[in-house]
């Protein structure tokens, strides 16, 4: 018979378990009232760079050319990723099981097969760069 | 890319800045301008403004009624006078948006957005505005047909007789998110009455095309008729036409002329 | 290119910053000045996450051009707190779960603020109205419309 340590959690609760038909505060309750709950666009970390993705307007188009030249002067660029920088997409579903056939690609290659589908991502100092161009 | 902001305190001198600069646009409220900034737009170099208190100037007193462009639809709601563009101000964004939103602006907004200048539209209103030589007053509805090329003018402010009775202007928004979304269709309907028969029938129409539009075959339908049954439904049969609604989230262009009419009917009958 | 000079009051105490032209209120509060709670939801006034209040006015800080308020006051939530207490419009979004992954919350509680401040008594339909321009995915609103009734309706008394 397992002996139940209850002087172990003592600072934890207390155990007079008398929880039913009473409410119980949510643990992060305080952090969301008072806007103190740290979110993922809430970090700020040192040397800190922003990535904006340019999508397609189009649904189904081919990329004849992709300019990126402007976005390349821009002040606070520090790369422009197009789909020959990644070659593999390996977060597909199809990948990470090894299924061989790797037809999404991260950013599009040759051609976009719906709106919104990636098409360029850029890599800045600040949220506040353009994330711009586009060709049909 | 940061833009340079420019401030004048004159309109004329705001105006010549517009025109000066393609790149340039005015801010108003902030909610077509700003989400542009937001989403990168690099069309956008230069930000004008204008501090000039005429901007945001009401003259409801008289029988003509003046709003300046830069009046926000929450001071529409808290004027008595006018009581009757309540219904249209009420029904754009949520309380936010309705305090920044600005009359001026709303003449640019695109589908789906854009109600209240479909109400400044059935008033047969006049938009005053500044061009880099002089300022002029041009009608709404030419106004609006030449929108794209007007984003080098400034928009002072925009004036319409104010309806001989409650009765006579009508406002409806077909929304599928209530209290707050954008328009499946907009109408706002001015029906004048002289004796019994309607005279300067207007009907405006909103997400019908590109801008607000004329309903003028059904305008044509009310014009000198008296507002029985028969009249209301030869209205609603003319309503889609010279319509060119587009498809979107909110509806497809072809339930867009689908319940064009009817809406348009409960519009004119005082159907809820 | 040069940057502008701002001053205005944030929650109750001047700050002065220089912003790049162009830069939105949300990004100045944010990155600038240091105050987290005001969100970034969609960048284009349509989910409320931003909301603050200017010159006790309901405004979303995303839309807003920072040079524009200059000399104004801006309150968020962050300023929300009495002292060491709650507000009884956070006290009663805590005690009503009101608030789930809290992400909607700092919009919803500033415009209930700025509902309750110029109504301390509105009905149901008030209080939808008031948070309809902002977007919650999780509570279902019914929890958020419930405590700020609650919140109106003496939430102080509640514990």
């Amino acid at each position: 018979m397992l002996e139940l340590r209850k002087d172990i959690f003592a600072d934890e609760r207390d155990d007079n378990l008398k929880e039913i038909g009473k409410g119980t505060q949510r643990q992060d309750m305080l952090g969301h009232v008072t806007g103190t709950s740290p979110y993922f666009d809430d970090h700020k970390l040192q040397g800190m760079l922003h990535l904006k993705v340019v999508r397609s307007a189009h649904p189904h188009a081919r990329l004849r050319r992709v300019d990126t030249s402007e976005a390349e002067r821009s002040q606070g660029v520090r790369r422009v990723i197009r789909a020959s920088d990644v070659p593999r997409n390996l977060n597909t579903l199809l990948s990470l099981i090894n299924f061989g056939k790797d037809d999404e690609p991260s950013l599009a290659v040759d051609k976009v097969r719906y709106k919104g589908e990636p098409i360029v991502a850029i890599v800045a100092d600040s949220r506040a760069r353009p994330t711009r161009r586009l060709p049909r | 890319m940061p833009v340079t902001v420019k401030t004048f305190t004159s309109t004329h001198d705001a105006a010549a800045a517009l025109s000066s600069d393609r790149s340039a646009r005015y801010l108003g409220g902030g909610t077509l301008v700003m989400r542009a900034l937001n989403e990168g737009d690099i069309s956008i170099s230069t930000v004008v403004r204008a501090s000039d208190h005429a901007m945001t100037r009401i003259d409801a007193t008289g029988s003509r009624i003046t709003l300046g462009a830069g009046v926000t639809f929450a001071r529409i709601l808290v004027e008595r006078d006018l009581a009757f563009l309540h219904a249209p101000a009420r029904s754009i964004g949520g309380p936010a948006v309705r305090n920044m939103g600005t009359v001026g602006g709303n003449l640019f907004a695109p589908v789906p957005y854009g109600d209240f200048t479909v109400a400044m539209l059935a008033l047969d209103a006049t938009v005053s505005v500044q061009g880099g030589l002089g300022g002029r007053e041009i009608a709404l509805d030419e106004f609006l047909q030449s929108r794209d090329r007007q984003t080098g003018v400034l928009v002072l402010a925009i004036s319409f007789a104010k309806p001989g009775s409650a009765e006579a202007f009508r406002y409806r928004k077909i929304a599928r998110i209530k209290p707050k979304g954008g328009a499946v269709i907009t109408l706002a309907a001015h029906l004048p009455v002289n004796g019994s028969r309607i005279v300067g029938a207007r009907v405006a129409l909103g997400s019908m095309a590109p801008t607000p539009i004329r309903a003028r075959a059904a305008e044509r339908a009310l014009e000198g008729r008296s507002l029985d049954a028969s009249t209301i439904s030869a209205a609603a049969a003319a309503a889609v036409e010279g319509t060119s609604p587009g498809d979107n989230a909110l509806a497809s262009a072809w339930y867009r002329r689908e319940i064009v009419g009817v809406h348009l009917k409960r519009l004119l009958s005082g159907q809820e | 290119m040069a940057k502008t000079p701002l001053q205005f009051r944030h929650n109750g105490r001047d700050v002065a910053i220089f912003v790049d032209g162009g830069t939105n209120l949300l990004v100045a509060l944010r990155e600038l000045i240091g105050d987290m709670t005001p969100k970034f939801g969609c960048g284009q006034g349509g989910c409320g996450t931003c909301s603050v209040l200017i010159d006790g006015e309901l405004h979303l800080s995303c839309l807003t051009l920072a040079e524009t308020v200059a000399g104004r006051s801006v309150e968020t939530l962050d300023g929300l707190k009495e002292g060491p207490n709650l507000h009884p419009l956070q006290r009663a979004f805590a005690d009503n779960f009101a608030a789930q992954c809290g992400y909607c919350t700092p919009g919803m509680l500033m415009a209930a603020k700025a509902l309750l401040d110029r109504n301390p008594q509105p009905s149901r339909a008030e209080v939808v109205e008031a948070i309809s321009g902002n977007i919650c995915r999780c509570t279902g609103y019914e929890p958020i419309i419930n405590a700020v009734l609650a919140a109106a309706s003496g939430g102080r008394a509640r514990a």
